[in-house]
């Protein structure tokens, strides 16, 4: 993103100033449309994790699930454009996305992957223990420095096989002072997200045999799109969900194919996808075998 | 002396240079933008003039930092702060 100076030149705004502004303004964003935020992740967290996390590409804020209509509406009103709805945005479906001109892209949560308590209630524990950061000189609301922890190491667990993000973070919580990684294991139970946490931490074999299991091995050591969407089947907390779940498995998301052709898709080009993705699904899954088998001949040998 | 201060709706970022240069100050109008760059003697007047929060002669602490007499720059710094105050990017409190 480029600016215009004061002598009249255009000069590059660097990453972290912009996201720094998309936070600042979703901060007046909520607070005019009275819209309960936390700012979370990147910019936004405490300089003792700064280095770990690092700034990101977006501004992430995690908002009052009551709240969610009435900061979508606001965002759409100060010119945020839609890019991406929570349904199809990721295999948990918790953000939506939305782009403005000038701060680039804002991802909305209504919940944070990993969390089990009820998202209004998890959101509720998390926004009585808040504390202020300062984001581009506007006091902005962020989670505890314990809650930034959890996020951090929850975050880690969606990596998808990156082993090096893993074991950054890993590092950073073994040496996290004793009191501090004592207050994050009690959020960790209190916010039911032992599975996401310990999947973070590469430690996700504590908790085989439990339903979400699955997902969280997809998710933090990567998979094909098969096997992500039967982890998220297996992961559906009644038989109802899960059916759903199956149901939207096999038909087009829109917005991806959108994004990947870069226009609205038409009629046909949805038919065409739909077609098409059972073929690409079972090639991916061809190559993730073969991928295995090398790997395994490699270790025999 | 005047007393200048960042407006509540405008968001800063400053950006230290590593070497002479100075700093360059990022201002952004919210929730909107765009955002505004200022830098050299630019950033300068606008730090100095924010600095403190309490009432101070910009001129005189300019001139300290370029090393000139407070003469030879009072005309430009003034009407830049004038500017800055038009465009919203400084608040004068005896306004």
């Amino acid at each position: 993103m480029t600016a215009h100076s004061d002598a009249g030149q255009t000069v590059g705004v660097p990453l972290s100033a912009r996201l720094a502004f998309a936070h600042a303004a979703l901060h007046v964003i909520a607070a005019e449309a009275h819209v309960d935020i936390l700012h979370i992740k990147g910019v936004a967290v405490d300089a003792s994790i700064g280095t770990v996390v690092g700034p990101g590409s977006d501004a992430d804020v995690l908002v009052r699930p009551s709240h969610i209509p009435l900061v979508l509406d606001q965002l759409q009103r100060r010119g945020w454009q839609h890019y991406s709805d929570f349904e199809s945005g990721s295999p948990f479906g918790h953000a939506a996305t939305f782009f403005h001109n000038c701060w680039g892209f804002g991802d909305i949560h209504r919940h944070f992957p990993g969390i089990g308590l009820a998202a209004d209630e998890a959101f509720e524990q998390l926004w009585s223990a808040r504390t202020t950061n300062p984001i581009a000189g506007v006091p902005c609301a962020v989670p505890s420095l314990e809650a930034q922890v959890l996020i951090m190491v929850l975050n880690a667990a969606r990596s998808g096989g990156a082993s090096s993000r893993m074991a950054l973070v890993r590092t950073a919580w073994e040496g996290t002072p004793p009191d501090l990684r004592e207050q994050v294991t009690a959020l960790v139970a209190s916010l039911r997200a032992e599975v996401a946490f310990s999947a973070g931490l590469g430690e996700l074999e504590r908790y085989r045999g439990r339903r979400d299991y699955l997902l969280w091995k997809v998710a933090s050591q990567g998979g094909t799109r098969l096997e992500e969407w039967v982890a998220r089947v297996w992961a559906a907390p009644t038989p109802r969900e899960a059916f759903q779940l199956a149901v939207r498995a096999a038909l087009v998301n829109t917005e991806h194919l959108a994004i990947r052709i870069g226009h609205h898709p038409t009629r046909l080009e949805v038919v065409r996808e739909f077609v098409a993705r059972p073929y690409r699904g079972v090639t991916q899954e061809l190559g993730h075998l073969s991928e295995r088998r090398r790997r395994r001949h490699t270790q025999a040998s | 002396m005047t007393d200048y201060v960042r407006p509540a709706d405008v968001a800063m970022v400053v950006e230290d240079l590593d070497d002479e240069d100075g700093v360059v100050v990022y201002l952004a109008p919210l929730p909107d933008g765009p955002v505004q760059v200022l830098n050299g003697v630019g950033s300068l007047i606008w730090m100095e003039a924010t600095a403190t929060g309490t009432p101070v002669d910009v001129v005189a602490r300019v001139a300290a930092l370029v090393d000139r007499p407070p003469e030879t720059i009072r005309a430009d710094v003034d009407s830049f702060l004038e500017n800055l105050v038009e465009r919203r990017l400084l608040e004068r409190l005896d306004d």
